[in-house]
């Protein structure tokens, strides 16, 4: 096999089993967490933690907004709704 | 007569007779500053190449890059950092201090990896695979280049412009073919400009309306999550250490980028206790890092590197290898959605390739063309972020390879 088609083959397998390390990586970590450290606790009473949205996909959405509106810059700590 | 030969003599005028290529050179700087500045094309980056291509063509000046033949002496030692200012001034210092030795790059990895969430890939991890799909467009632009008569260096360095990551696309120039590095940049950070003017008609051409029109919140309430995750800053925070790691054993080649991709990430997650370094990070660091990057880079294009017919090439080899990445982003997609019962929209293959978060904010918008509600950032990003993996791992392929 000549250089370029061994660079094109494995260069193209080596990324995608990088990547599907990534996923597996992302997945174990998240298991272990899940498992061993659990949710943080809520703080009652502090300042700022009034009723929290709990649907992960509308926080995902706004975390996704501010970081790209942000350039990455902005986080989000608390969302309140108003 | 003589003072007036005199006089003449220590303007700058002479020069420009006798070497009429340095006006095209500035006014090929000066079309940069007009892409960055009136079009607001990457304009930090853009700005500042556009500006090193001017004083490196300014003559007499001396602020041009020299080839590398004429700092290393016969037996492959190099001059030393005073002696390359002292003869070739300070351009060529910062030059060989900064770029040669590979060293901007990874400053930009550490403060990109600060600026990057991964929570929505994080969110969505199976959606990262289509980050490797995207990477097509560097190993088939590689092959053909090599077809056309480039070197397998040179090859390496012009496909990585598929991967749409300037630093990236740097780093393997640096490493792999450092006379092709302005080309190189300029092809990289203008395609990644130009992901609004490119990824459109691509997905046009390969997806149906009814793909494009695919709602992939729809998708996720028939098809919701296993599990979810309960405590995203402790994963965050886990994220980078481990996967660091685990990269480095398998593309030890790539640690320089992914290394300080990760390590910029973690100080980002740690939160306050860190927020110093993060700062330094996204702040001062890199922004003092993209000046020099930018300047130097620019100062590479000379007539003698950048008035050639292989620059064309370099040019056109780096759009097709955009063009090919967005497609096998897309074509990835659409196998899976053949065999998956949860579909997915093919934008979010689209946006494998690195150019966070513009490809991601211009999938967003094509989708919401189609359906007013089908808000895809946060799905495009997880694609778009892996992408800045896929390509760094692609890099530390072709230099394990080439280099």
């Amino acid at each position: 096999m000549g250089l370029p088609l061994q660079v094109f083959l494995f260069g193209l397998l080596t990324v995608f089993i990088v990547l599907l390390v990534v996923v597996a990586t992302g997945n174990a970590i998240i298991w272990f967490v899940n498992r061993y450290i659990g949710a943080p606790a809520q703080e009652p009473g502090k300042p700022g933690s009034g009723q929290l949205l709990s649907h992960s996909g509308r926080i995902a959405a706004l975390t996704a907004a501010v970081s790209t509106v942000t350039r990455g810059r902005g986080r989000v700590t608390n969302i309140e709704k108003l | 007569m003589s003072a007036l030969e005199r006089l003449y003599n220590i303007t700058a005028f002479g020069d420009l007779w006798s070497g009429p290529g340095a006006i095209l050179m500035l006014a090929i700087g000066i079309f940069l500053l007009f892409l960055g500045i009136r079009k607001k094309y990457e304009p930090l980056l853009l700005v500042p190449i556009g500006f090193g291509v001017i004083l490196a063509n300014l003559p007499g000046a001396g602020m041009g890059i020299v080839p590398e033949e004429m700092v290393r002496f016969e037996d492959g030692r190099y001059m030393n950092l005073v002696e390359i200012a002292g003869e070739y001034g300070i351009m060529n210092f910062l030059y060989y201090m900064l770029i040669k030795t590979g060293f901007l790059p990874p400053i930009i990895f550490l403060g990109v990896g600060a600026l990057t969430d991964f929570g929505p890939m994080l969110r969505n991890l199976r959606l990262s695979l289509f980050g490797a799909a995207a990477q097509l467009g560097i190993f088939t632009v590689f092959f053909a280049a090599i077809a056309v008569g480039f070197t397998p260096q040179e090859s390496g360095a012009l496909g990585i412009i598929g991967g749409g990551d300037g630093p990236t696309a740097i780093y393997i120039s640096i490493m792999l073919a450092p006379h092709m590095l302005g080309p190189i940049a300029i092809a990289a950070y203008s395609y990644m400009a130009l992901v609004p003017v490119i990824i459109p008609p691509i997905t046009r051409v390969m997806c149906s309306n009814k793909e494009l029109s695919i709602n992939m919140k729809n998708m996720d309430k028939l098809f919701p999550a296993k599990r979810e995750i309960k405590n995203m800053t402790a994963v965050k925070i886990a994220f980078p250490i481990v996967l660091g790691i685990i990269v480095a054993f398998f593309v030890p080649t790539a640690v320089p980028l992914i290394g300080m991709l990760m390590f910029g990430n973690l100080i980002r997650e740690i939160g306050l206790a860190t927020g110093r370094l993060t700062e330094a990070a996204t702040g001062p660091i890199l922004n003092t890092a993209t000046i020099f990057l930018g300047l130097t880079v620019g100062a590479t294009m000379t007539t003698a590197t950048f008035l050639d017919l292989r620059t064309l090439g370099i040019i056109f080899g780096g759009l097709v290898a955009f063009a090919i990445s967005v497609a096998g982003g897309i074509i990835a997609v659409k196998i899976y959605n053949l065999f998956a019962k949860k579909k997915i929209n093919p934008l979010v293959g689209a946006t494998g390739l690195s150019a966070v978060p513009m490809a991601s904010r211009v999938a967003n918008e094509i989708a919401l063309k189609h359906d007013s509600g089908n808000h895809l950032l946060q799905y495009c990003m997880a694609s778009n972020i892996s992408g800045v993996i896929g390509s760094a791992v692609a890099a530390g392929v072709l230099i394990a390879f080439l280099g």
